[in-house]
């Protein structure tokens, strides 16, 4: 396997005067898995059909295991792609479908027939082999191009919004269907707006905004980096909070601001030290309106989003 | 309705029934790396995943109908009135001019927007696999059923002319009208499938229209700058030779007066100019296919 699975260099992607994708850089390593994060219209499909060859790129270039995207039969070999939420052929049932699917690569019947069964269990859609896709829910569809892009066990996995129209239940179960993948080496790339699935799967991601990679890398290396800015303490007391507490708290040395949730619970930014925390929890402590709990938070991939995409409208 | 449905029953010792293959499980689950099939093998497989479509499109049967019903006509040549009753076989053909233009639109003109509008084509081309292939395996399923319907209702015509004139039609002239028939499908099949490569949705009323009329009003417009002889070689016309071969009267004949072209027609030269425009549309449909940003 090449070192990086994926590598995108300065792509542009423009419609007329519209630059839908501005100088886009990134690269997925081998066996990583990657999250593509950004709010709506901030260009992640648009990367994404550059990637799998679905447009042509305006410039820069994007290279799957080292073959360049434009020997697209060649790059797109050892790759398994759901991209646009597509839909699979509404006249043939799963078996059929794969069947089409596996023909494209070149696989035996037999083969052909192991391998359906495999990803059809995989994806929970065995029993319903034989019956025809266009009586399916969008969840289902959803699992059968999954399966689809699962068929020839890829090296490298490309899915745009994978768990879009599932239920909770069969969001669960393809997050853990993909995080299996991890066991097998393999390389992932999804775009998502579940913030949830990046931080549980994927160890690298790449944020999008305005057509723009705002940032990229090792997710726990951009949390550490984004905690130097400081931490959150929730301080919760079982008596109503009154401004007397509040002033005090705020006060205290270290602590940059303050947010009052309900009637019960104050969040405080804070940035200080070690000795500092301990004032600010003995002064909760002594405030006089019975401490319950005080919790501290790092910065997590929400906050880094949400400042991030500040100001950009889901 | 399924005309070339099979499927695979498991077995109790984990092999399959009916692949023509007996691996175990373990044997076939080995790190197999899949790559992608020839060309050649991808168009194939296109065409025949197209077919199967079909077989399950109530269209397709509403075509081959129909295709029984154009001999049906002759005994409604009083209603039509262009059907000279002592014609012979060309009197039960007439129609087929007509429903060229229909079934190839409908067979060739809707497949490639069809994957564009149902998406697809998402899935399809985000494979390892050549756009051309994907392009020309649905023309060659478009091409392989409509050819097929029209021998369909050539044979039904046949039958029908021996039972009503008592008496087998020229044989000569009915391979003529065959050959000029089949170039007329491949015509305005390829015509209708480049057309098509330019929308993204399923539209089969626009390359009925164009065809219907884009090609007969150039020749008829130009009528008045050009002579019959190059006005005879015009490619859409080949639908209506090959009944006028066989003794009918097609419709559009009667209408642009130009009847007598067929005795001044340059065969050689009119079927290079049909392979040509069908090669020329065959090239435009891949075109569009290849540039096209999803």
């Amino acid at each position: 396997m090449a070192e990086n699975a994926i590598e995108v260099s300065h792509l542009v992607k423009q419609y007329g005067d519209f630059t839908a994708v501005s100088d886009i850089s990134f690269n997925v390593p081998g066996g990583e898995f990657m999250g593509l994060l950004g709010p709506n219209g901030a260009g992640k499909s648009t990367t994404l059909k550059a990637i799998t060859g679905l447009l042509t790129p305006t410039s820069g270039t994007v290279t799957i295991q080292g073959v360049d995207i434009k020997d697209h039969r060649k790059a797109l070999e050892h790759v398994g792609c759901v991209v646009e939420t597509p839909e699979p052929y509404p006249e043939f049932t799963p078996n059929e479908f794969l069947r089409h699917v596996g023909r494209l690569y070149g696989m035996s019947k037999a083969e052909n027939a192991i391998r359906t069964r495999d990803v059809l269990e995989e994806v929970k859609l065995w029993e319903w082999r034989d019956k025809k896709i266009g009586g399916f829910s969008k969840g289902m569809k959803q699992r059968c191009v999954l399966a689809q892009a699962l068929l020839t066990n890829p090296e490298v996995i490309i899915l745009d919004e994978p768990t879009s129209g599932l239920d909770p239940r069969g969001m669960i179960e393809i997050r853990t269907l993909l995080n299996n993948l991890k066991k097998r080496d393999r390389s992932l790339l999804i775009s998502t707006h579940m913030l949830k699935e990046v931080s549980e799967m994927c160890g690298q991601v790449t944020m999008i905004r305005n057509g723009k990679a705002v940032l990229s890398g090792d997710v726990a290396k951009l949390l550490e980096h984004g905690s130097d800015s400081g931490i959150t303490l929730e301080v919760k007391v079982l008596d109503p909070l009154t401004d007397e507490f509040i002033t005090n708290l705020s006060g205290c040395a270290g602590v940059t601001g303050y947010d009052k949730l309900g009637e019960h619970i104050v969040k405080l930014q804070f940035n200080g030290s070690t000795e500092q925390q301990a004032d600010v929890i003995s002064m909760a402590y002594n405030g006089g309106l019975r401490l319950l709990s005080v919790n501290e938070k790092g910065m997590d991939l929400e906050d880094l989003y949400m400042d991030l995409t500040e100001g950009v409208s889901e | 309705m399924s005309l070339f449905s099979k499927t695979y029953e498991e077995v109790s010792d984990g092999s399959w029934e009916s692949s023509g293959y007996a691996a175990t499980d373990e044997e076939a689950h080995r790190d197999t790396e899949y790559k992608a099939a020839s060309v050649a093998s991808q168009t194939l497989t296109f065409m025949l995943t197209e077919l199967k479509r079909m077989s399950r499109d109530y269209g397709l049967y509403a075509s081959i109908i129909v295709a029984f019903l154009i001999p049906v006509a002759y005994f409604l040549r009083d209603i039509i009135g262009a059907i000279d009753p002592t014609s012979g076989m060309g009197s039960i053909l007439v129609l087929l001019t007509v429903l060229v233009s229909i079934f190839t639109a409908n067979a060739c003109g809707k497949q490639i927007p069809n994957e564009y509008q149902e998406k697809t084509a998402y899935m399809n081309l985000a494979m390892p696999v050549s756009r051309t292939s994907f392009a020309l395996g649905k023309l060659f399923a478009g091409l392989t059923v409509c050819l097929g319907i029209f021998m369909l209702a050539y044979v039904l015509a046949y039958i029908m002319s021996m039972i009503i004139f008592e008496g087998s039609p020229d044989t000569d002239k009915v391979i003529q009208s065959i050959a000029y028939m089949v170039m007329g499908v491949v015509v305005f099949s390829t015509t209708a499938f480049g057309l098509s490569t330019v929308f993204t949705r399923a539209n089969v009323l626009l390359p009925v229209v164009l065809m219907f009329f884009l090609m007969p009003i150039v020749g008829i417009s130009i009528d008045q700058y050009l002579d019959d002889s190059i006005i005879a070689l015009f490619p859409c016309w080949f639908p209506d030779y090959a009944v006028a071969i066989l003794g009918g009267l097609p419709m559009s004949f009667g209408m642009f007066g130009a009847f007598s072209m067929i005795d001044i027609l340059n065969v050689p030269v009119f079927f290079g100019i049909g392979a040509a425009w069908s090669l020329g549309m065959v090239a435009f449909g891949l075109y569009m296919v290849q540039r096209k940003q999803l």
